[in-house]
Parts: C-alpha cells; sequence; structure tokens
C-alpha cells in the first residue's frame, strides 16, 4: 500500500484533516473520504467540468488535482451554496430558468456561475459564455444556463437592494 | 394496404383552448419538483450509493477487435493486497447465465467474454478490491494471451465473410444477424409504372449518447433469503428486472431495483444489463456489496449507446408530375458483435418510414450484420433518425428532378414547402426563416401559395426579421445546398 500524507483542508468553512495516499484525486477525496457527493466526475480526465469546485476562490477541476495538491488550501463545493428550501439565488436562478435537466453538469456549471459573479457582478453574454465554456451539458443546449446565470445576476442584484 | 392513408383522413383538431386566451398552465413556467435536490447536491445518483462493506470493481477491456482468448493469468493480480477477487469470463459464467437478448436466433452475449473477444472494449476480466483504485492497479497485473482473428470492420466485407470471420460460429456459418422484408402497397407496379426514379447510396455513420454521467450499479445479496438489491441508473425499470432475474438464473420477485436518478441518457441507458448484471453477479460471489461503476472509456467502448450504422440504397419512384408514389430502400445495417434488439430498431424505422409525405408504397429491405465493434443500442431515435434523414434526402435529391410539392400530408408554416428544388438552387438558410426563397421565382411563389392553401391561410408566413431577402432577389442568406 503506497504511503500517506497529512493534508489539511478547508472544506465549506470546516477544517479537516486527514491521511490520503498521494494519489488520490481531489475529486475522490470530497466525495468518498468526506461524503460529499455534490460534486460529479463526468469523465475523470478535465474534459466535461462537473468536478469543478473552488479552490482558494478559483473554479478547478477536482479531478486534475491532487488531494495533497489541497493541502492548507480552501475549497467550495456545491454544498456551501444553498439548501433545497433556501436556496442560493444561483440556485435559484437555475430552478426558475430550467438550467438543468438531468442535473449531472450543474454542480460544476453553479461553481463556475459563482466564480464568475464574484468577480463580475454584471457579466453580458459572452462573459457568461466563456465562464461556463470548460464545462459540457448534453441536455440543455447550453441557452438556458446562459439565461439563468444573466437571472442569477438580477436576482444577487436585487437581494442587495433589499438588504 | 395502398390506400391506407387516403382512408384514414386527419381527424379536426379536438383543441377547445382558443390561441391567446388565458389558459391555467400552457405558456406558463413550471418549476420542476426535483430541481432542488439536484440543485444543492443532493441528486443521490448512483456513485452517491455507498453501502457498509462495499467492494469496487474494475475491468480489463479487450484491445482486440477478434480473437480468441487462449490464456489470462490473473495470479499476480490476485496475490495483490486488497484485492478480493480477480474473475475470467469463465468463472463469472459458472454463476451467471448470457445476458439478455431480444432476437431470435439469439446471439450469445455475457458480461465477460467467454472464449472469445469480437470488439475492443469487450470485458475480458474483472477484479474486486476493497478500492476503486486497487482494483485498476490489479488490471495491470492481468496476463492476457490472444490469437487474433480476422477483423471485420466493413458491414459489406462481414455479409460476404466465412470461417474464422464469422462472429458466432454457432449460429451458423454467417455474419447476418437478421433479414427482413417488409412491403407496403403496390411497390412492383409503382417502380414498373414509374416515370422517374431516383436513385441514391446514402451512409449514416455510427455515434453515440455520451451521457456525462456513465452506467453504474450497487448491488448486495442476501445469501440466506437468495434476495438481490441492487442500486442502479437505467431508465427502463419495467423490463430491466425480469431480463436480468434471468441472466442470474432467479426468479424475478427475488430481485429488488432500487432506481436511482440517471444523470443522462437519451436511450443509452435503457438496457444497462452488462453493468447490473456483472454487479450483482459478483455481490453473490463475493458475499459482500459490490459497486460497479463505468469509467468513461468503459462507457466509451462497451456501452449500449452506440446509435444506429447504416446504408441505405434508396430508390424513390416519381409519377409524371414528380410526385413520390414509391418508396424502395435495401438497407444494410451494421450492429456491430452483438444483437440486442432484433428487428427493434428498424421497426421504428419503419414507423415514420415515409416522413410527412404522401407516398403509397414502400419497400424495406433490412440485413443486419455482425462486424468487431460494440453492439448498438436504443440511441436516441432509435434508428428512426436514419429513416428521416434518408426520405429527407431523397426528397433534396441532386439528380436535378424537382419532386413536385403539396405531397406532404401535415401542412407546416415552420419549414420550407417541400417543393425541393433546394438540391439544385440555393434556398435560404436563416435560421427559422419562413420564407422557401428559391432562385426560381415561380416555383417559389407556387410552394408558398400551396402552403398557405394547406394552412389555411390567406396570406403567406410572414419571414423572421433574420431573413434580409429582398422581394424577387433570392434569399442574401442563401448557400449551395449541395453542402
Amino acid at each position: 500500500m503506497p504511503s500517506t500524507q497529512r493534508i489539511t483542508v478547508t472544506v465549506n468553512g470546516v477544517r479537516y484533516e486527514r491521511s490520503v495516499e498521494p494519489r488520490l484525486l481531489l475529486s475522490d477525496f470530497l466525495r468518498h473520504e468526506l461524503s460529499l457527493t455534490g460534486t460529479h466526475v463526468g469523465c475523470e480526465h478535465g474534459i466535461c467540468g462537473a468536478c469543478t469546485v473552488l479552490l482558494d476562490g478559483l473554479a478547478t477541476r477536482s479531478c486534475l488535482c491532487l488531494a495533497v495538491q489541497a493541502d492548507r488550501a480552501s475549497i467550495e463545493t456545491v454544498e456551501s451554496l444553498g439548501r433545497p428550501d433556501a436556496l442560493h439565488p444561483v440556485q435559484q436562478a437555475f430552478w426558475e430558468k430550467h438550467g438543468l435537466q438531468c442535473g449531472f453538469c450543474t454542480p460544476g456549471m453553479l461553481m463556475c456561475a459563482v466564480e464568475l459573479l464574484r468577480a463580475n457582478p454584471n457579466p453580458d453574454r459572452d462573459a457568461i459564455v466563456e465562464a461556463i465554456g470548460g464545462n459540457l451539458c448534453r441536455c440543455t443546449g447550453y441557452q438556458n444556463i446562459i439565461a439563468a446565470v444573466e437571472r442569477a445576476a438580477e436576482l444577487q442584484h436585487a437581494m442587495a437592494e433589499a438588504a | 394496404m395502398s390506400t391506407t392513408v387516403k382512408s384514414a383522413p386527419i381527424p379536426p383538431s379536438r383543441q377547445r383552448e382558443k390561441p391567446g386566451q388565458p389558459l391555467k398552465w400552457i405558456g406558463k413556467n413550471i418549476k420542476r419538483v426535483e430541481d432542488p435536490r439536484l440543485l444543492t447536491g443532493q441528486g443521490r445518483y448512483i456513485d452517491d450509493i455507498d453501502l457498509p462493506n462495499m467492494l469496487h470493481a474494475a475491468v480489463l477491456r479487450s484491445t482486440r477487435a477478434h480473437a480468441r482468448i487462449k490464456s489470462i493469468d490473473v495470479s499476480a493480480a490476485a496475490a495483490l493486497k486488497s484485492v478480493v477477487k480477480v474473475l475470467t469470463g469463465a468463472d463469472v459464467a459458472r454463476a451467471t447465465g448470457p445476458l439478455p437478448c431480444f432476437s431470435n436466433p439469439t446471439v450469445e452475449q455475457r458480461c465477460v467474454a467467454v472464449g472469445r473477444v469480437r470488439h475492443v472494449g469487450e470485458a475480458v476480466a474483472v477484479v474486486v478490491a476493497e478500492s476503486r483504485y486497487v482494483a485498476e492497479d490489479a488490471l495491470d497485473l492481468i496476463a492476457v494471451e490472444y490469437e487474433d482473428l480476422p477483423v471485420m470492420s466493413d458491414p459489406e466485407e462481414a455479409v460476404k465473410a466465412t470461417g474464422d470471420g464469422v462472429l458466432h460460429p454457432e449460429r451458423g456459418p454467417t455474419n447476418v444477424a437478421m433479414q427482413r422484408r417488409f412491403t407496403f402497397g403496390p411497390v412492383e407496379a409503382d417502380f414498373a409504372g414509374a416515370a422517374r426514379i431516383v436513385r441514391r447510396r446514402l451512409r449514416w455513420p455510427r455515434s453515440g449518447a455520451q451521457p456525462l454521467e456513465t452506467v453504474g450499479a450497487v448491488a448486495e445479496y442476501e445469501s440466506g433469503a437468495g434476495k438481490f438489491t441492487v442500486h442502479m441508473n437505467s431508465s427502463m425499470y419495467n423490463y430491466v428486472g425480469w431480463t436480468m432475474a434471468l441472466s442470474l438464473g432467479v426468479p424475478a420477485h427475488k430481485i429488488n431495483l432500487v432506481p436511482v436518478i440517471a444523470g443522462g441518457s437519451f436511450g443509452s441507458k435503457l438496457f444497462t444489463h452488462k453493468v447490473c448484471v456483472l454487479a450483482a453477479s459478483l455481490a453473490r460471489i463475493c458475499g459482500r456489496p459490490v459497486k460497479y461503476i463505468e469509467d468513461r472509456i468503459d462507457n466509451f467502448t462497451s456501452c449500449d449507446n452506440h446509435g444506429s450504422d447504416r446504408i441505405y440504397d434508396t430508390e424513390l419512384a416519381l409519377d409524371a408530375d414528380n410526385r413520390m408514389i414509391g418508396l424502395r430502400c435495401k438497407v444494410l445495417d451494421d450492429y456491430g458483435a452483438y444483437f440486442q434488439f432484433g428487428v427493434g430498431h428498424h421497426g421504428n424505422a419503419l414507423s415514420q418510414i415515409v416522413g410527412p409525405y404522401r407516398i403509397r408504397s414502400v419497400d424495406l429491405d433490412v440485413t443486419a450484420v455482425l462486424t468487431n465493434k460494440c453492439q448498438q443500442g436504443a440511441y436516441r431515435g432509435f434508428g428512426s433518425e436514419v429513416a428521416n434523414f434518408v426520405i429527407e434526402r431523397m426528397t433534396r435529391s441532386n439528380s436535378g428532378v424537382r419532386i413536385s410539392s403539396g405531397r406532404r400530408i401535415f401542412p407546416t408554416r415552420s419549414r420550407p414547402a417541400i417543393s425541393t428544388t433546394a438540391a439544385i438552387t440555393p434556398r435560404c438558410s436563416t435560421r427559422r426563416c419562413g420564407c422557401s426563397t428559391m432562385r426560381d421565382g415561380a416555383e417559389s411563389r407556387r410552394s408558398i401559395a400551396s402552403r398557405a392553401a394547406m394552412s389555411g391561410s390567406a396570406s403567406p408566413p410572414a419571414r423572421s426579421a433574420a431573413c434580409s431577402r429582398r422581394p424577387s432577389s433570392g434569399c442574401s442568406t442563401s448557400r449551395p445546398a449541395s453542402r
């Protein structure tokens, strides 16, 4: 059995210390070690983007990243966004605009949208297309996903004004 | 038969609501009930299922398209720490029967190949281990010795193959899996009396569904009760259970199927037996729950999502007014190495063989041939998309013949009329453009008029804003239609 390495990561605000094999993928670490199965693995080689998480705020494919590389990093997954009865504005927008069908690519899409809207609260269509351009969706044809991200920007502005 | 269409007029619409009237649901955005859980990462897809004491399986796949398996040495793999079982096809076959097959005579397919591989990617051996990582390590330690056989990659060659080129000699000395001919209406008379016959050879190559989530199953077996519990992401629970029971050799009531949400199917998860039978079989052999999830390569090379792969030699009979009267198709279908659905793919195609056109006679001659490729599955139109392609290519034949308009059974407003001069004159390619622009102005006007008459509208439908066609100038967005 390969030797293990001790890592400390903060995932969705919770600090975890684990001993992991150096070859363990970050996606498998999140899913199997921490039971955070919201992050999906579609292709396991960086093509589909379903496994995208935010690593220190940057959208990262967790299937192309080793868990040991995330040592001392802060990770955000789809589980950090909202709950079924209290959706995050991006999730709410995807629901309203039918930005998902089977839902398998959705966690990756959501995390890309979150990263975009933090940096650019008023993205134009081109910026949205660019932000989700590395993620595959086989159901929607993308148009509703783009509409959902536009709607998410509106919802976030409405919330900011209301606050 | 020839008068079927004529004697069955389309009944008037029973729609009671008039366009524009306030409706309760139609035209309203409706939010899906399942979305909140999918959006919050709580979809519970197949790979999210985690049972206590669960093992993980990985499959060694053939690197050869057609070969006899001379020997498999699993000793090094079995000796690896944390490996629980390494099984060849023969080992699995001792506990589990062939996979279900809806053709007659049957084409035997197994979840792990026995004695012979018939396509690249076919399962050759399987490892069950404490983790998927270790199971995949062990795959590298399995040594397989093959004896190559002639590879049938071209269906026209495969039809003629003899000897070792025959994939399933136990069925007889031929790769022809099925040959059926379906005729409707006075085909012979229509072709004998035709003023013109348009002939084309059309090729529809293989494609695949590629859902983002692959196929998987998590199975457990209670030896005391003899019962299986199988979590799986099939999209066809009606028959998966009892067909799986046949393979496992138990009555259907001994299998409890637990459906999970499928991460995309497009038809490809209709028939997931290779995966769920394997997982269930391994759970019974190992006495512990077993998870098997295809990785992307497993899914690419050995899934159930390969689509139709056909050569159509097609003839379209026209009368003196160039109206379509008869259609004759000789189809060669490259089914791949096994044959799940028998005539199913062609039944679907046959049900819409004339498309939206009035064609009174049809002759469909289907030959399905076995080749060294993954077998076809229930991909999307399930065979009918090819028939639609064929009929549309025939009506836009580049033979120079103008096939007459007014042959649609259903009026249309959204598409160019079928006054199919498109093959010889450019037509508008603007999306959603209602114009049926042809360089030939007379033809264009006639088709618009005929369409307007069919749709009951006094004036031709409005063009979309995107079309910048000026009157009588030809569409500015035209392109050569021969593309």
